[in-house]
């Protein structure tokens, strides 16, 4: 009924984007984020989504594993571009009716927001199809530990990032035998109104609440058991480490960012018009 | 010096303003090390208060309980007393800490700070020793309860522990499950590791060196298998003998004599035979 969250997304090809520092592709992740939001020209999208392509046939993923993510993001991006279109007043009047009114920049800025936010939503989701979440929570415990300097409790945070992936699965299988058990003696759970279902659900949640601190007082001394400390003292099985793979990816990504900065900055919109003509 | 040694201790639970629940009342007896020995006794008769005693999850309310000598008063010596005696739990769900086996099982080892390299070697061998080095990359969560047991074992070991005390880590288990954890539980012992083994499961009891029995927070019987199902004070405890136990008293009445008390199915199938001679 649901895949493992241990793995998330997670599509193994065993590429050698799925072997790269999960810290690497996290911090080139954002980078892209960041400078998908400089994008502002076509010939800006042309080189972003080039350079995802390229991604996603190094990784050896499926087209359709990508599109699946956007698949996600549909009516937002409809519903978002229907008010911009009709919101954005600017340039040429192409088309009105009443008081509503299309503009030819109006037609420009929509299809830039969608193309940008279908972009991002690509971008961001190879990071969850090359990476397990377990990966992820351990990057971001590495990267973020610099602030435990300005006393953020970076080694906590973690550890319970940790344990809530773990027991994602266990709180899912045990919700469903609630479930179960609550049909079994009479309760129905796809009937009636709004309220009517979500009053069902309570006979549901109260158990998987009370069970869940049981299982929290029972974790505790299990990891006391196991002689658990918060403290400096703690090593770690598992380092990551940055190679090649890593440094050729971040060259990649630096200069997609360089290229997107001079787009915009130096450029303006000169490669646009010398593309499309007088399209833009 | 006995591995263990309780002596006296005594353990209440506070519930509530000035209330106290008396969960054990002045316990003492001491374990050897290599001994396989069966806890049991009904439902809140105290076992599991007396499995937190063994490894400083609780101090005891009086008395003192000793490991290796060190008193589990001793805060400083904690650390030192949970790698000594680790602890298997019965819900497999709620002892496993990550989601990804082998990192599960580094977990001990992290917290008391053993390098790297010796981690991953005993990650390795504590997998290999559970037979669960297959599975150490893959998540926890698709495993059968034998096999979550058997990585909550692998994790203890990690530890190089000398004493693994189970508190029915059997319990929430299939038939196959079961045999599958006592067979662990056997083979470490073959290793000279101390086990602790809280059971209802008198079959699984009937297989330990010796039975310590509770009733009500007090130590009532304390004997091999044989001396411990002869006794007439097992009933009162409100326990089941082994089947095979039960089937020998009821022939007794009826006028068969066995030469000792049957503890299995082949020392019941030799005490018939040696009659029908
Ligand atoms: N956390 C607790 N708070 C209060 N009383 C407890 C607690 N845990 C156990 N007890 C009581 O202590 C007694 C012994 O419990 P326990 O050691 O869990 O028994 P066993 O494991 O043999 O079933 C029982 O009477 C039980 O109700
Ligand atoms: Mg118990």
């Amino acid at each position: 009924m649901f895949k493992d969250v241990a793995f998330g997304q997670y599509y193994p090809t065993g590429s050698v984007v799925h072997r790269m520092d999960p810290r690497m592709k996290l911090l080139l992740t954002i980078m892209f984020v960041v400078a998908i939001f400089f994008v502002n020209t076509y010939f800006g999208f042309m080189i972003t989504a080039a350079v995802l392509l390229a991604i996603i046939l190094i990784a050896r993923l499926p087209m359709l594993s990508v599109l699946k993510s956007v698949r996600a993001i549909v009516f937002i991006v409809l519903f978002a571009s229907l008010v911009n279109l009709f919101m954005i007043k600017g340039g040429e009047v192409l088309w009105s009716w009443k008081s509503l009114q299309i503009t030819d920049q109006g037609v420009h800025t929509t299809i830039k927001m969608a193309l940008r936010l279908v972009l991002l939503i690509c971008g961001a989701s190879l990071l969850t199809l090359t990476t397990t979440p377990v990966e992820v929570a351990d990057g971001t415990e590495s990267l973020i530990k610099p602030l435990k300097y300005i006393k953020v409790p970076v080694h906590d945070i973690a550890m319970i990032m940790s344990i809530a992936l773990r027991f994602i699965p266990t709180l899912f299988e045990e919700t469903n035998k609630i479930i179960a058990a609550q049909k079994a003696r009479g309760a129905s759970f796809d009937t009636g109104g709004l309220i009517a279902r979500a009053k069902a659900m309570l006979p549901v949640l109260i158990p998987l609440f009370v069970n869940s601190f049981r299982r929290a007082d029972e974790l505790a001394f299990a990891m006391d058991a196991r002689c658990y400390n918060a403290t400096e003292n703690r090593t770690k099985m598992k380092v990551m480490k940055l190679g090649a793979a890593d440094y050729v990816g971040f060259l990649l990504i630096a200069a997609y960012f360089v290229a997107i900065m001079l787009d915009r900055y130096y450029f303006g919109g000169v490669m646009d018009s010398l593309i499309f003509g007088g399209l833009v | 010096m006995p591995q263990i040694e309780l002596n006296n201790a005594s353990y209440s639970y506070r519930v509530g303003e000035g209330q106290t629940v008396r969960a054990l009342r002045g316990v003492s007896f001491s374990v050897e090390k290599g001994e396989f020995v069966a806890l049991t006794g009904m439902n809140g008769s105290g076992k599991s208060t007396l499995a937190k005693l063994l490894n400083g999850l609780f101090t005891p309310s009086a008395g003192d309980v000793l490991i290796e000598g060190i008193n589990t008063r001793d805060e400083e010596r904690t650390f030192d007393i949970r790698r000594k005696a680790g602890m298997v739990f019965q819900n497999p769900d709620n002892q496993m800490v990550a989601t990804v086996i082998e990192d599960d099982v580094a977990f001990g080892p992290e917290n008391v700070g053993i390098p790297r390299e010796e981690i991953v070697e005993r990650v390795d061998w504590a997998l290999e020793a559970v037979g669960m080095s297959e599975f150490r990359k893959r998540s926890a969560s698709k495993l059968s309860g034998g096999q979550k047991q058997r990585v909550a074992i692998a994790g203890v070991l990690a530890m190089k522990p000398d004493i693994i005390i189970f508190d029915e880590s059997t319990s929430m288990l299939d038939p196959e499950g079961r045999a599958e954890i006592m067979e662990v539980a056997k083979k470490l012992n073959a290793t000279g590791i101390t086990v602790i083994s809280i059971t209802h499961n008198m079959d699984e009891a009937a297989q330990a060196d010796r039975i310590i029995v509770l009733r009500k927070g007090r130590l009532v019987l304390d004997g091999t298998p044989k001396e411990v199902f002869a006794s007439p004070e097992v009933e009162a405890c409100g326990l089941a003998l082994p089947p095979a136990t039960e089937l020998a008293r009821m022939l007794t009445e009826r006028g068969f004599a066995f030469s000792e008390t049957v503890t299995d199915e082949d020392g019941l199938v030799e005490g018939i035979c040696a009659q029908l001679n």
